[in-house]
């Protein structure tokens, strides 16, 4: 009967040994606290304002989870949903100058994003096609931001935050090894979603290595962009030169056009905000409805809805995600923003709702 | 012993006649997408480099391996695994070989090496008839590779050959989850079912959102990572994710295989 012991001790004390190992190697390196230098918020924001480019090659992960546990009411929704949800990798490549480089790494695809001095180009692996922007010589980007000094700019930043919210230095961390300070902003106000913005801060070059947003409503951050690996070394020159292939299909798109494409459309439409602080409300119009009820699909956004009694009687639609509120009044009109459904209802009430 | 044991493995008339439909399916893929599509599937949809098969002899195999890995490649390899041990039992030479003055271990691993050997010649296999037939079939020009830039075209067959050994590699999980259960039974159907089923169960369970969490154990987690290799420059990290991952797996039912064959009483 001993020989049982040998035939599946040994090989169960292999796999647990292997489970071990691959469940604890992460926890391990993010439970450690480095000792770092103590920094006031103001200083840590000027180290950052002030810092030196780093050239560097980084993994950048994008995780959303702004629907939480409805997320799975909407996986059947379709392919054509525009909300951003789940996580993408994107690799990074900084080298000198104006030299970057955007890698979206999808499963079985890719889209690049080149940037020289010379100009951009953007890459999409299906359908193998390609756009092309010129950089004229008028674009020297201005450098205003660094004749500034980042002390007095950061001591002024903190000064605006200070009535409304709770600029700290948390506890240091490591993030993508690399020891960082953690810069954390939180509302003063009541009734906002957001519990805290994290902004973690490389201890040594005062790079950003990762921001996070925390949900009242969650435990683990809403949104998370952050480097999974950053190594800060120049990257080769090859990373960044693009040459069509032959039989792409190119777009070229002139500077002015660039421009345009980021102005608002008809400037004359701003959107109504309500609140101030963390507790701003967008009121957005009729046509917001339609544009999300074509992304998400109808039944999608029905699933999502949850009927709401307003002060005057009447019944509104209120979404919800772990971020924002939106609520849907009686008028076809959209409140939305990162803020609790009383906050929204209480602003419809001010509406004369 | 090793070299016995391959030959006994490669001049096997079934595991030869494996081989030869596995080097069917490439020459079939290229076929109905050169001659019974219309200007070939564009737009994406199917597997991996599908939509890039006509563009150039590089993809052929390249898609072949991405639509195989998945079922085609698990089975075969589970075939010649599950046979290895429990076929000899129940024919009774594994009596003769266990006779013989040769120690029970050296014979385990024989077997182990050779089925080994055998999976990552079925991926070559793929990926060698692919080019041939992709040579033929497809233009042999500059390769672009996912992120738009060319390579020369033997560059491109380079990077293929590589792909076919990371996704053999990928499938060695599977193989010694079939020695392993070999070692227990004188049935081989028995053991290839079940290292079929380990196979297809990590797909299932990897399919499954709310299963996220346990995904990184999964042995078919990083399938599809030989993609990468098509990248510019070649994303190295999901590959070694994924042969760390075929080691963590082989290792814990290599020693299952070896413990239990070295200390089993053979009946058969």
């Amino acid at each position: 009967m001993a020989r049982w012991k040998y035939r599946f001790g040994i090989p169960l004390v292999g796999a647990a040994v292997a489970l071990g190992a691959a469940s604890l190697t992460p926890a391990l390196t993010n439970a450690q606290t480095p000792l770092l230098q103590p920094m006031s918020a103001s200083q840590l924001i000027a180290a950052v304002m002030g810092a030196a480019p780093v050239q560097y090659t980084g993994q950048l992960q994008i995780t959303s989870n702004l629907l939480g546990s409805d997320a799975s009411l909407l996986s059947n929704v379709g392919q054509g949903l525009a909300l951003p949800e789940g996580t993408s990798q994107v690799m990074v490549y900084r080298g000198a100058g104006a030299n970057l480089r955007l890698q979206e790494i999808n499963a079985q695809s890719e889209r690049d994003l080149y940037v020289t001095s010379s100009g951009a180009w953007l890459w999409n692996s299906a359908g193998s096609s390609a756009e092309h922007v010129e950089f004229g010589s008028s674009t020297q980007q201005s450098s205003s931001l660094q004749q500034m000094n980042p002390t007095e700019m950061a001591d002024a930043l903190v000064g605006r935050l200070a009535p409304t919210s709770n600029v700290t230095v948390g506890a240091n961390t490591y993030v993508a090894g690399h020891a960082a300070y953690t810069l954390s902003l939180a509302p003063r106000q009541s009734g906002s979603t957001i519990s805290s913005l994290r902004v973690f801060v490389d201890a040594k070059n005062y790079h950003v290595l990762a921001v996070t947003v925390n949900s009242v409503y969650s435990s683990s951050p809403v949104l998370q962009v952050g480097y999974q690996t950053i190594t800060f070394a120049s990257p080769s020159l090859s990373n960044f030169s693009f040459t069509p292939p032959a039989g792409t299909a190119v777009k070229t798109v002139t500077e002015a056009q660039l421009q345009s494409m980021f102005e608002p459309t008809n400037p004359g439409t701003k959107p109504v905000t309500l609140g101030t602080s963390w507790q701003t409300v967008v009121e957005l119009p009729k046509t917001a409805l339609s544009q999300l009820s074509a992304s998400v699909g109808a039944k999608g956004l029905a699933e999502l809805e949850t009927p709401v009694t307003l002060t005057n009687g009447e019944t509104a639609e209120s979404i919800h995600t772990e971020l924002v509120n939106l609520l849907v009044l009686p008028t076809g009109s959209v409140l939305a923003g990162a803020v609790r459904s009383s906050v929204l209802e209480s602003d419809a009430g001010a509406l004369g709702l | 012993m090793f070299v016995e044991e391959l030959k006994r493995v490669f001049r096997r008339p079934r595991n030869l006649i494996i081989l030869g439909l596995i080097a069917l399916v490439p020459i079939l893929l290229g076929l109905v997408v050169r001659f019974a599509s219309h200007g070939g599937p564009r737009g994406g949809g199917g597997p991996a480099f599908f939509a890039e098969i006509t563009q150039n002899a590089v993809f052929l195999p390249l898609a072949a391996l991405a639509s195989m890995e998945t079922l085609i490649l698990p089975l075969a390899a589970s075939i010649i695994a599950g046979d290895s041990v429990a076929g000899d039992a129940a024919n009774g030479s594994l009596r003769y070989l266990l006779v013989r003055r040769v120690s029970r271990a050296r014979t385990i691993h024989a077997k182990i090496v050779a089925a080994l050997v055998y999976t990552l010649a079925l991926s070559l296999m793929i990926a060698v008839v692919g080019l041939f037939a992709g040579s033929i079939l497809f233009p042999h020009h500059q390769v672009v590779t996912l992120s738009g830039v060319s390579i020369s075209f033997l560059h491109g067959v380079g990077e293929a050959l590589l792909a076919a050994l990371v996704v053999g590699a990928s499938i060695f999980s599977v193989t010694m989850v079939g020695i392993a259960v070999s070692t227990f039974t004188s049935s081989s159907l028995a053991a290839t079912s079940i290292a079929v089923t380990v196979a297809i169960a990590s797909e299932v369970l990897d399919a499954i959102p709310q299963l996220e969490r346990i995904r990184p154990i999964l042995l078919s987690n990083y399938w599809s990572a030989f993609i990468n290799i098509f990248r510019t420059p070649v994303l190295a990290g999901p590959i070694y994710k994924d042969l760390l991952e075929q080691l963590g797996w082989m290792a814990v039912f290599y020693l299952l295989a070896v413990f239990n064959f070295s200390q089993r009483d053979i009946t058969a």
